[in-house]
């Protein structure tokens, strides 16, 4: 008599407890939000109420249109864009440390990347809709112009100044700038979330119930939605931040008299970079880092130097080449997973 | 009479039990159906359509304002056409997988297929 007492209402209770479980677990988990801005969408998934989504994600995008405002060098209207038509122009300071840490990377890069490269990019046209290859007397006239040491952060008078023809192109760089600035919002709240900018991720916090944030790595070879491996973190923290960043030679080219052309160009030649990769995807720390690094990796090649690179900057790598043969940093062999069969391990003995 | 009070359950609160049971089975049967694939239409920052293509029977097509005419298929949805110069968006071709997308740049147009799908990552790199 006193069992069935505690043995009734513990049987209603578990199946009322089932029939919550339902009713929460089938509730959507998180607010998607998208964007357009810097010539790329901006997508999160926020893992956070309806009102604090909006207003976060109202706090991102402000933030990319921000730096876009200041770094396109696409947009007649920003600073950077005043900066390359005018060879001298002002810049507040959002700009001026932004390309303060661009310099420094290319610095730390050696050059591999040079944000001074815009008059070589520009003649390329991989950022309109016509994209050719320039006349050799033009890109060598251009190619002169790229240099470090041509330019110029006056911050006392809160100007920045170029070589005479120079033009900063801070597209290997802008969306990892972005994603840092969206890093920023996101850590004023502790809401986990997912934001892909244009190719690049920003994993934040930590998944519900103990789950991993995982990461599809494009296809090389396929389509925009094939990826050939999957990337998985299960952070430790909610303090967490991994940035995922991947250049690859299919992103943008085009083929003139038979010869495909892509658009990761070489400081040094100022034409595309010739190497047997096609892809390089970083996961480093940051989302400067990240992005600045998946090119430098890609046109300096897997070899003792990038390796390297990537462990100065905590950061690890995925490298795809052309015969559909993967390797994979060691900090990240347990976080790969193989999809795709037809992709196999590349012989290199690091 | 036999003692009711002697049995663990009384048969009524079985059917009780069994009742809830068959309920939360119910509801978790349509709640995942309803989760099957859907797809979103973004314009801007805007979800214009959002289309449960489990449900759709019969091909038809979505002319947007700006140009844009997205195809609904059973099961698949992708940019038909746009008038766009560089055409990726009908490039990229149908999608018909929870977490895939396509997006027209110059119209600031996106569409995705999203749902319950324990195999999709969370995103994608490249």
């Amino acid at each position: 008599m006193r069992l069935q007492r505690i043995l009734r209402p513990a049987a209603l209770l578990c199946a009322l407890l089932t029939l919550c479980g339902m009713l929460t677990g089938c509730a959507a988990s998180y607010q998607e939000r998208t964007a357009f801005a810097m010539g790329s969408v901006l997508t999160a998934r926020l893992y956070a109420p309806k009102d604090k989504a909006d207003d976060l994600f109202g706090r991102m995008a402000g933030k990319v249109e921000e730096a876009d405002r200041c770094l396109s060098a696409n947009d007649p209207a920003s600073e950077i864009a005043a900066v390359n038509a005018k060879g001298s122009a002002n810049a507040g300071a959002f700009t001026r440390k932004a390309l303060g840490d661009m310099v420094m990377l290319c610095h730390l890069l050696n050059g591999t990347v040079d944000v001074t490269m815009g008059a070589v990019t520009e003649l390329w046209g991989f950022a309109t809709d016509e994209p050719r290859k320039p006349d050799e007397a033009a890109l060598q006239a251009a190619l002169a112009t790229v240099g470090l040491d041509r330019l110029l952060i006056d911050n006392t008078n809160e100007t920045i100044v170029v070589g005479k023809g120079q033009k900063i192109d801070p597209g290997a760089f802008g969306k990892g700038v972005a994603l840092d600035e969206i890093y920023n919002v996101l850590h004023t709240a502790s809401y986990p979330a997912v934001v892909s900018f244009g190719g690049s991720v920003l994993l934040f916090g930590q998944p519900k119930n103990g789950k991993s944030w995982t990461v599809g790595v494009r296809d090389p070879f396929g389509g925009e939605n094939d990826y050939f491996a999957k990337l998985s973190f299960t952070p430790e923290s909610g303090d967490y931040a991994g940035f995922i960043s991947t250049s690859g030679s299919y992103e943008k080219s085009f083929t003139q008299n038979g010869v495909t052309y892509h658009h990761i160009l070489s400081p040094q030649t100022g034409c595309p970079v010739e190497t047997d990769l096609v892809s390089v995807t970083v996961y480093a720390p940051g989302g400067l880092n990240s992005d600045a690094l998946s090119t430098a990796c890609f046109i300096n090649g897997l070899n003792p130097q990038t390796l390297q690179w990537l462990q100065n900057f905590g950061a690890e790598a995925v490298f795809v080449n052309k015969d559909k043969e993967y390797y994979v940093t060691d900090g990240l062999s347990e976080a790969f997973t193989l999809t795709d069969d037809a992709f196999t391990p590349m012989a290199y003995e690091g | 009479m036999k003692d009711k009070a002697g049995r663990f359950l009384r048969p009524a609160d079985l059917i009780a039990v069994a009742a809830i049971l068959l309920l939360a089975g119910a509801l978790w049967l349509l709640t995942n159906s309803r989760q099957g694939e859907t797809a979103e239409i973004v314009c801007d920052r805007e979800v214009l359509y959002t289309i449960r293509l489990s449900e759709v029977k019969e091909p038809y097509e979505i002319r947007l304002e700006n140009g844009i005419t997205v195809a609904v298929e059973p099961g698949a949805v992708f940019f038909a056409s746009s008038d766009c110069a560089n055409q990726l968006c009908v490039r990229t071709g149908r999608l018909t997988r929870v977490g895939q997308s396509a997006a027209c740049l110059p119209h600031k147009t996106l569409i995705r297929v999203t749902g319950r799908d324990k195999t999709a990552p969370d995103a994608l790199t490249g």
